[in-house]
């Protein structure tokens, strides 16, 4: 167990230091993220998504933040809780199967059932906007397998 | 002297809190490069025991500069103007939908031909075209403005009055218009006009230019792109070049009077009113009509100066201003008026305001000798 401990501890350092997972050392989990505009583009009168890097963006672009985690480890990961705040020029463009904060992180729940304080002080329903945190949470990661969390969002 | 200066202090006090010089608005989206930082932390059990939370590196990109502005007229129809007026103002303003302060050069051309902008076609020219910016605080265009030929420093959001200013050339004739386009394209090194507010008049600068499209795009670097409208199509304006130019109209209208003058026999001596002829000791009744056919200028001031035949006609009558006329020979209705009557027959009516589109009338008897 103690072990665990240290492996985990080690490769913290590591991404910390801003590196994927090292070569040697038993890594637990790795993250990459990763950012695209979403572009839409017209092909012979047919629209489509396109995604592509973030050369060029403007206000009113969207965004699609991915995260991608790999478990590096022998052992399988647990509880696994991915809390992703917003950058302060974008706002979440569309709910999706996460959970979200109007708090600056403090609770998270459904969009549609929070409530922040109004421009009159009185109460009123959370919208995109208020957003401030995304989380999302995963029940295990087997060893050796990955997967992403995404979401989407418009530059303010 | 001292006054009359107290004076001027309070009221351009009062027009400034009447007609800021800048509209001042929030900012038109995330300002031109800001960073864009998404990072995640991760906490997670293995083996039922909480790891140390991990968090991932930052993804940093910027956010580009947008440049967008519109110009637009704030005059609703033509300006009226008068052969050889000076100084004729019509009113725009420029606004800067970019995500970023940028300076504006500002220029002045003349339609040639084709649609006005209002009503009618561009048919002549103006003189003189000045471009002007909103500097003193008082509603519209004062000479103590800033003439300029670029906007300096204008903050993303807010919006600038500017007028363009011109003379009247004397030959342009009643109904002729004159076009004018004001283009803002936005620029950089532009020096603002000392005492003027900020985000206001300026000189000089250079237009900005696109981040060429071959040029590679950095995630870390800032690239300037055009999202400006096309403006109507006689300005010349193109669609995401960085500029952006509204027109407005000039058009020639004064008081056009045309005057007429009828007479009738109200009476005569044998038969009176009944079937009156026109001889000797009859009266005659005149009705001089004065008819303005501007549709939009009032003739001001106006006097009738009318001659009687002395030989023929004598007992010329106070006149009455004003009425109705049947269309054939009759006034009827008016009340009193001022007149004056000179050696040789000569009486001069003031007729006063003959307003556009109507008519005035100056109604007299005379008997004939």
């Amino acid at each position: 167990m103690k072990s665990h401990h240290i492996i985990a501890a080690a490769c913290a350092a590591v991404l910390a230091s801003g590196l994927t997972a090292p070569a040697a050392a038993q890594a637990a989990v790795a993250l990459k993220g990763d950012v695209k505009v979403v572009r839409q583009v017209t092909e012979n009168g047919r629209t489509s998504e396109k995604l592509e890097d973030p050369n060029q963006v403007l206000p009113g672009d969207q965004l699609v933040f991915t995260t991608r985690y790999t478990n590096g480890g022998n052992e399988r990961v647990d509880d696994f809780v991915v809390t992703n705040p917003l950058p302060a020029p974008v706002k979440l463009a569309k709910v999706d199967s996460f959970e979200v904060s109007v708090d600056g992180g403090k609770s998270f729940g459904a969009l549609a059932a929070l409530k922040v304080s109004g421009a009159d002080g009185k109460p009123r329903a959370a919208e995109l906007g208020d957003v401030t945190h995304v989380r999302w949470r995963v029940a295990s990661i087997a060893p050796g397998a990955s997967g992403e969390v995404k979401y989407f969002a418009e530059v303010r | 002297m001292k006054r009359s200066t107290q004076w001027l202090g309070t009221a351009s006090a009062l027009a400034l809190a009447a007609a800021p010089t800048l509209a001042a608005a929030a900012p038109v989206g995330t300002a031109a490069n800001s960073d864009i930082s998404n990072s995640v932390t991760v906490s997670y059990n293995v083996g039922g025991v909480a790891q140390t939370p991990i968090t991932s590196a930052a993804d940093v990109f910027k956010v580009d500069r947008k440049i967008d502005l519109v110009v637009t007229t704030q005059d609703t129809s033509a300006v009226i103007v008068t052969p050889g007026q000076t100084n004729a103002v019509t009113t725009f303003r420029v606004t800067n939908n970019s995500n970023a302060t940028i300076d504006f050069l500002l220029a002045a051309t003349q339609q040639v031909g084709g649609t006005a902008r209002f009503a009618g076609n561009d048919t002549a020219d103006a003189a003189n075209v000045r471009v002007y910016v909103e500097t003193n605080g008082m509603a519209g265009w004062q000479a103590g403005d800033s003439l300029a030929n670029s906007l300096a420093a204008v903050a993303s959001g807010d919006a600038v009055t500017v007028y363009i200013v011109s003379d009247v050339p004397v030959g342009m004739t009643q109904g002729q218009q004159a076009t004018v386009i004001l283009t803002a394209t936005a620029a950089s090194g532009a020096t603002a006009v000392g005492g003027t507010p900020a985000g206001t008049a300026g000189t000089g600068g250079t237009a900005i230019s696109q981040t060429p499209v071959g040029t590679a795009n950095g995630k870390n670097t800032m690239e300037t792109v055009f999202a400006d409208a096309q403006a109507e199509a006689q300005t010349g304006d193109g669609n995401k070049d960085g500029r952006h130019a509204a027109r407005s109209d000039y058009r020639v209208d004064t008081a056009q009077l045309a005057v007429a003058k009828y007479s009738r026999v109200v009476s005569d001596p044998f038969s009176g009113a009944a079937s009156p002829r026109a001889i000797p000791g009859a009266v005659v009744e005149y009705c001089i009509v004065v008819q303005n056919t501007s549709t939009t200028v009032n003739a001001t001031s106006v006097s009738v100066s009318d001659t009687v035949d002395a030989a023929t006609l004598t007992s010329v009558t106070a006149p009455t201003i004003g009425g109705t006329f049947n269309g054939t020979d009759t006034c009827t209705g008016g009340s009193g008026g001022a007149w004056t009557s000179t050696a040789g027959g000569i009486y001069q009516y003031s007729v006063g305001t003959v307003n556009a589109n109507s008519t005035s009338l100056v109604r007299f008897q005379a008997t004939i000798r």
